[in-house]
């Protein structure tokens, strides 16, 4: 069931949902094998001006629809929108986690609302990844 | 200290090719271009790769949903912009921004046709980004999903010249 409902009050703060990413999880794979990327592989990574691999931006972001899901089920499947900004890079092992906090509550149609939140992705070293803005649908039953 | 371990410096130099061929130049890239479209068939494969990609097992991508059966995680929809992309222009760099609205679930064995165009193309901090708008049809013609994605052409400079051989390419597999 969804966390977030029309009396959710502005200022409420997402569950949280972290994640430790991996080597293995920022490989790119072929049918005829991995191939070397600026995400997994030293050298490809310095070519392109970077000191070391970086996570793939996909992966960071994929904690955010997870809490998105969990505060707001059928209303993220369907009338989910985002608008974020990657800040800043990752490691490819980072322990990364997703927050939010609800900003805005939008009437949208006659039957439904839509709780904007804001939304990031910080390191375990406190520094904010992803930055943004995403939100879900709400029935309006009142 | 032995050749492996010595520590390697990033480039001070653009890169001018790739393994998957000679890089896009920020001039190339012409504002409204069609970047054409392709059919993506979505399988049950991509779903669970999807979920082991972001440790996320829900019921409704395992078993069975409110739209009947199991439906793809949304986020699925983060990739095929980027093959797109990568149909026209060689560009590697960083993905810097990513605006995005879910329509419609996607199901397994569903088609759909993935299209879009170039929107922008600027300099900003002394970096070329590119802008393109990708749109995701089902059979029935319905929207499924919208992305408007903003990617950094290079980490390094513009004003450092073009003169190096990358190892990544910004053609992508298309894959999840």
């Amino acid at each position: 069931m969804a966390i977030i409902t029309e009396d959710t009050p502005i200022g409420f703060e997402l569950p949280p949902v972290a994640r430790q990413l991996s080597v293995e999880l920022n490989k790119v794979k072929t049918d005829d094998g991995e191939i070397p990327t600026l995400h997994t592989d030293p050298e490809a990574a310095a070519r392109e001006g970077l000191d070391k691999p970086i996570a793939i931006g996909s992966r960071i972001f994929g904690v955010i629809p997870r809490m998105m899901m969990d505060c707001f089920g059928e209303g993220w499947i369907v009338g989910g929108k985002g608008s974020i900004v990657t800040r800043r890079s990752a490691a490819v092992d980072a322990l990364i986690t997703a927050k939010g906090v609800v900003k805005e509550k939008v009437p949208e149609g006659d039957d439904k609302i839509r709780v904007i939140c804001e939304v990031w992705v910080e390191t375990d070293e406190g520094e904010k990844s992803i930055v943004g803005t995403c939100s879900g649908l709400v029935p309006k039953t009142h | 200290m032995s050749e492996q371990e010595k520590p390697i410096t990033p480039s001070q130099v653009r890169m001018v090719e790739d393994a998957t061929g000679k890089r896009t130049l920020y001039e190339e890239i012409e504002v409204g271009k069609d970047l054409g479209a392709f059919d993506w068939l979505v399988t049950e494969e991509d779903i669970e790769r999807q979920c082991t990609l972001d440790d996320h097992w829900h019921d409704w991508f395992q078993k069975d949903s409110p739209w009947g059966g199991p439906i793809a995680p949304p986020q699925i929809q983060s990739r095929p912009p980027r093959w797109l992309l990568g149909r026209t222009y060689n560009v590697r760099g960083v993905s810097y921004k990513h605006d995005f609205e879910y329509h419609k679930a996607i199901k397994p064995h569903q088609k759909l046709t993935i299209s879009g165009k170039i929107s922008e193309k600027y300099i900003k901090r002394e970096r070329e980004f590119v802008r393109w708008d990708t749109f995701a049809h089902d059979e029935e013609g319905d929207l499924v999903f919208t992305a408007s994605r903003v990617q950094a052409m290079d980490v390094i400079k513009r004003s450092a010249p073009r003169e190096g051989v990358g190892i990544d390419g910004g053609i992508k597999p298309e894959k999840i």
